[in-house]
Formats: structure tokens, sequence, C-alpha cells
């Protein structure tokens, strides 16, 4: 039976979709029942809020004439 | 992006010929999603709108090796990946051993049961709060996993698009996005962010 560990480092690598069907499927079947394994789970979405939110950011402090400098720089 | 994305010979033909409204519309698409990567990746403001500039020099003047076999897209983030290096004049020396890996393990028992399970994040956070909660984190990176961290989980680019950015195999960017992902979450947890359980 799959454990933790191998799912948590399925999950972190971002490779539990590129298992096979029967491993795949046994992995799945341990986050349905592994409260700790989905904890993991809602950590990397939570990564991933995280990471959106730092982007929005960053998108906000350029300014709207951003792209427009950009063109003019290059003679476009 | 789309439109860039499913460019046909025509549309290839255009970059060739250096075409102004082709290359306006590759500076549209991308312009703004390089920047905030150059960001992410630890450049200030002025560095980065510098390294946007810079890597559509090079987009323009290496546009006749663009084959059209990759994404527009991908072809922009591979020059901006190289220009990072250059900039940092840090050649991706990665150890094969990183001690994250062995926190990591340090989380399981003889059996591959957790000893020390993740906490379980389960409010909702303001996206403000979160941001200011990782950004510290994320300066913390080193640049390598940090700079797999911004393409995938900020870009969101997939995992295929961003090894070939990279030039590093789906299992290399898997161990560095693993990495990332497990030095942030234990960054987060010693900052408090403690869920119910």
């Amino acid at each position: 039976m799959i454990g933790c560990r191998e799912v948590a480092t399925l999950l972190s690598t971002d490779q539990l979709g590129a298992q096979s069907g029967w491993h795949w499927f046994t992995a799945r079947l341990h986050l349905a029942v592994c409260r700790s394994c989905r904890g993991l789970t809602r950590q990397l979405a939570l990564l991933r809020q995280a990471a959106a939110a730092v982007d929005a950011q960053y998108d906000a402090e350029v300014g709207a004439d951003f792209v427009d400098r950009v063109h003019q720089n290059l003679a476009l | 992006m789309a439109e860039l994305n499913q460019m046909g010979q025509e549309g290839l033909a255009r970059l060739h010929q250096r075409d102004a409204a082709a290359l306006r519309a590759v500076v549209e698409d991308m312009a703004r999603p390089l920047y905030r990567a150059a960001r992410g990746m630890g450049f200030s403001q002025p560095d980065a709108e510098d390294l946007v500039q810079d890597v559509f020099r090079t987009f323009m003047e290496t546009i006749d090796r663009f084959e059209g076999r990759s994404r527009v897209s991908t072809w922009v983030f591979g020059i901006l990946h190289h220009k990072a290096q250059e900039r940092r004049r840090e050649f991706a020396r990665e150890d094969a051993h990183d001690p994250i890996d062995d926190v990591f393990e340090s989380q399981f028992d003889g059996t591959g049961g957790w000893t020390t399970p993740p906490v379980d994040l389960e409010r909702q956070i303001a996206s403000s709060e979160i941001a200011e909660a990782i950004g510290g984190c994320v300066d913390r990176l080193p640049a390598a996993l940090r700079e797999v961290f911004v393409l995938r989980e900020m870009q969101g680019l997939d995992t295929a698009e961003a090894c070939k950015i990279l030039g590093r195999t789906v299992t290399h960017v898997g161990v560095q996005l693993h990495r990332a992902r497990t030095r942030l979450r234990l960054c987060l947890e010693s900052k408090g962010w403690k869920g119910s359980r």
C-alpha cells in the first residue's frame, strides 16, 4: 500500500498525474482516507494562492504605460 | 497569449520579416508576464524593466532562429532565463544533495507515515496578507529553485513548458519544485500560519 511519504512526494513534485492507472488510483485512494496528506494538498494550494497574489502585486506596480514604453524603446 | 501560441506559418513568416505589427503583438502579450517573472526572480523594479527590454532586443536579434516548434512564450521566457543567469552571474550550480531533503524525510517514520503532519490550513486568507507572508520566504529561496517556482506557480506554466525554458528534465524540475515548495511550506508554518487541524 502506498504511504504518506510517497504520496507527499508525488504531490510536491507534480508527478501524481503522471502515474500509471493503478499507482494513480492507490495514491488517490490514500488521499481520500488520509487527513494529513489532504492537509499537504491544502498547503500546496495555499502556495499557489500566495504566488498568484504576489504576481498580482508585481503587475499592479508597473505603470499602465509600461508596454508602450517597451514599444518605444524598441522603436516599434 | 492564446493567439501567439497558435501561430501558424504565416505568423512565423511575419516575425521573420520583422513585421512591426507582429512584433508589437509579442510585446503586448509578453511584456507584463516577463516583468512579473523577473520581479519574482528577485530583480528590482528598474532591473526588471531593463531586463524585459533586454529580452525583447535579443528576441528581435535572434528571431531567425525561432522555428515555431515551441510557443513564442516559451522562447521569450527561455531568453529571460538566460539573461537572468547572466546578470546574477550564478550558473545554476546545484548541489545533488539539498539539506531540505533531510528535513522532508525527517517528517516521516520508518513506515512512511507522517511524524509531523502538515498544518491543515483551512481558513480563507486575504490576498494581501498571504502575499506579504510569502514574500520574505520566496526571497530566501536559492535562485534555481526560485525560478522554477516563479515559472510554475506565479506564471502558471505547465511542467513541460518550464522544462523547455530551463533546459532541464521533468524529473529535475519536479525535484526543484518539491524543494522550493517544502522550503516555502516550512517557512510559512514558522511564521505561524496555523489553521485548524
